[in-house]
């Protein structure tokens, strides 16, 4: 009975965690593409008037941004100090980061496009590069948000509900 | 000996993190002698890589051999060259924006990589450059104590000698400078003398200190003042004004704007040490704007180059008349 008991409490456990983890990942993905849009706003105010170098740029945003677009910021700012082009970092970095970062194929698109070329445009193309992407990133943030924050409360609902589902049917 | 070979490696791995695989291929097989020859590595998109020794030019082929005449089929790509230059800007080529418009861009060890591609032009000014195809990358040596064997001529009494180095492009003056500038700054001009002079330099074209983010990449002296990519008839009377300088040492003089920056300096008591381009006295005193240097009588010294026997050869030195100082090599 005891041996029972706790199976279903662990199946319910698993259930109401898959739940959790499925709302966890739309929040990630939500949250990066807003940090991402912060990102590129500063970056067009180091490009546009400070002309500070990429690698100590993108170290500087990522220490603003923090969470894991800061970590991604930070490490292709480490590669590219170590004498990598801007965009095989940018581009590599993306890929290794995607599931981390939670994104989705659009926006991951949008992001390796602006990888391509990052560092070698002067300074009003590479502005441009940047309004082009933010704006695009908004445009996807705003039609992402409303859906998602509904998809959020619907799986934390159903694995709360899953999970006490399970455990009734298997005591 | 040693120290060459120090200078050679140094140059090797400063300059083969910046260009193509087989270029730095082959640098990394040259010699150290050969190597230490090394002034220019010229990169033309669409053209074979030229590298350019003291004794004479040599293609790359595409299989990485040196020769004299340039091979067919072993274009530069435009792909090649991009990268060259995200690596010598840190991929951040919007930061040199100033540094396109002024056409080169310095690097880590002093080099210098000159740029050529599509001007872009507000009114008739140059703002900037696009779409480049062609880059010079020069290579920067430094000699520490090559003007220890004239100091003893460059002092009028207790004053350091108001000097110009002359010489054709590429026969040695700014390493001269650059190591007269240290050893005034460091004291080694007079022996007796417990310090050494305050020296301001107005580097406008970043060849003689070679500043990358604010670190001089060559050694000016502990009691030098650099003033980095600043006009010269803003620059001397900045340092004038600013840091008290007893020495003023600026590069390549020319236009009339450079002269009026040096009466200035020499009105303030201050002496000068400056280069320009001319192959002797006779050729100098046909530029207009430093003729009236000469009729005055503005420098005590004048130092002649060439690269006759090796770059860095001393034809003369003469005083203000244009007659030869005395002088021996130690």
């Amino acid at each position: 009975m005891l041996l029972h008991l706790s199976a279903a409490m662990l199946m319910a456990f698993l259930t109401i965690a898959a739940g959790f983890q499925r709302a966890a990942q739309i929040e990630h993905r939500l949250r990066s593409l807003r940090d991402f849009q912060a990102a590129l706003k500063l970056l067009e105010t180091e490009v546009g008037y400070v002309a500070r170098p990429l690698p100590q740029a993108l170290a500087h945003i990522a220490a603003s941004i923090g969470g894991r677009v800061g970590s991604f910021l930070q490490e292709v700012a480490r590669q590219v100090d170590e004498g990598q082009s801007a965009e095989q970092a940018w581009i590599g970095q993306l890929n290794e980061m995607a599931e981390t970062l939670a994104l989705q194929r659009e926006e991951r698109a949008l992001l390796q496009q602006f990888g391509v070329g990052l560092g070698i445009a002067d300074r009003s193309r590479q502005l441009d590069r940047i309004a082009y992407t933010a704006t695009h990133l908004s445009q996807i943030e705003q039609d992402a948000r409303p859906q998602g924050e509904k998809n959020i409360r619907m799986w934390h609902a159903l694995g709360l509900l899953g999970g006490a589902l399970v455990f009734l049917v298997m005591v | 000996m040693a120290s060459q070979k120090t200078l050679t490696e140094q140059i090797r791995s400063q300059l083969s993190i910046l260009l193509p695989n087989q270029v730095a291929r082959v640098l990394d097989r040259l010699p150290d002698p050969k190597l230490a020859l090394l002034q220019e590595v010229r990169l033309r998109v669409g053209r074979p890589v030229a590298l350019r020794f003291a004794d004479g030019e040599w293609f790359l082929s595409s299989s990485g051999a040196l020769l004299a005449h340039p091979p067919d089929n072993a274009a530069l790509s435009k792909a090649e060259l991009e990268m060259v230059l995200d690596r010598a800007s840190r991929s951040s080529l919007y930061a040199y924006e100033e540094e396109l418009r002024r056409g080169y861009l310095t690097l880590p060890g002093g080099h210098r990589l000159g740029l050529v591609g599509r001007a872009v032009l507000q009114g008739e000014s140059l703002v900037t450059q696009r779409d480049l195809e062609g880059a010079n990358l020069r290579v920067a040596r430094e000699i520490v104590g090559c003007s220890r064997p004239l100091l003893a001529s460059l002092m009028v009494g207790e004053l350091p000698a108001t000097t110009l180095l002359l010489s054709p492009p590429g026969a040695g003056k700014t390493t001269l400078l650059r190591d007269l500038v240290r050893a005034f700054s460091t004291g080694e001009s007079v022996p007796q003398q417990t310090g050494g002079y305050q020296v301001g330099l107005c580097d406008e074209r970043s060849e003689v200190a070679g500043l990358v983010e604010g670190i001089p990449q060559f050694d000016v002296g502990p009691r030098t003042d650099i003033l980095d990519g600043c006009p010269k008839r803003e620059g001397i009377p900045l340092l004038l004004r600013a840091m008290g300088p007893q020495v003023i040492a600026c590069d390549e003089i020319g236009g009339a704007d450079d002269v009026e920056a040096l009466q200035e300096a020499a009105r303030a008591g201050v002496s000068v040490f400056a280069t320009a381009h001319a192959r002797d006295l006779v050729q100098l005193r046909q530029r207009p704007a430093l003729r009236s240097l000469i009729e005055e009588r503005y420098f005590d010294r004048y130092i002649v180059l060439s690269c006759r026997r090796g770059v860095g050869t001393i034809e003369n030195i003469t005083d203000a008349e244009g007659h030869p100082l005395v002088w021996t090599m130690r």
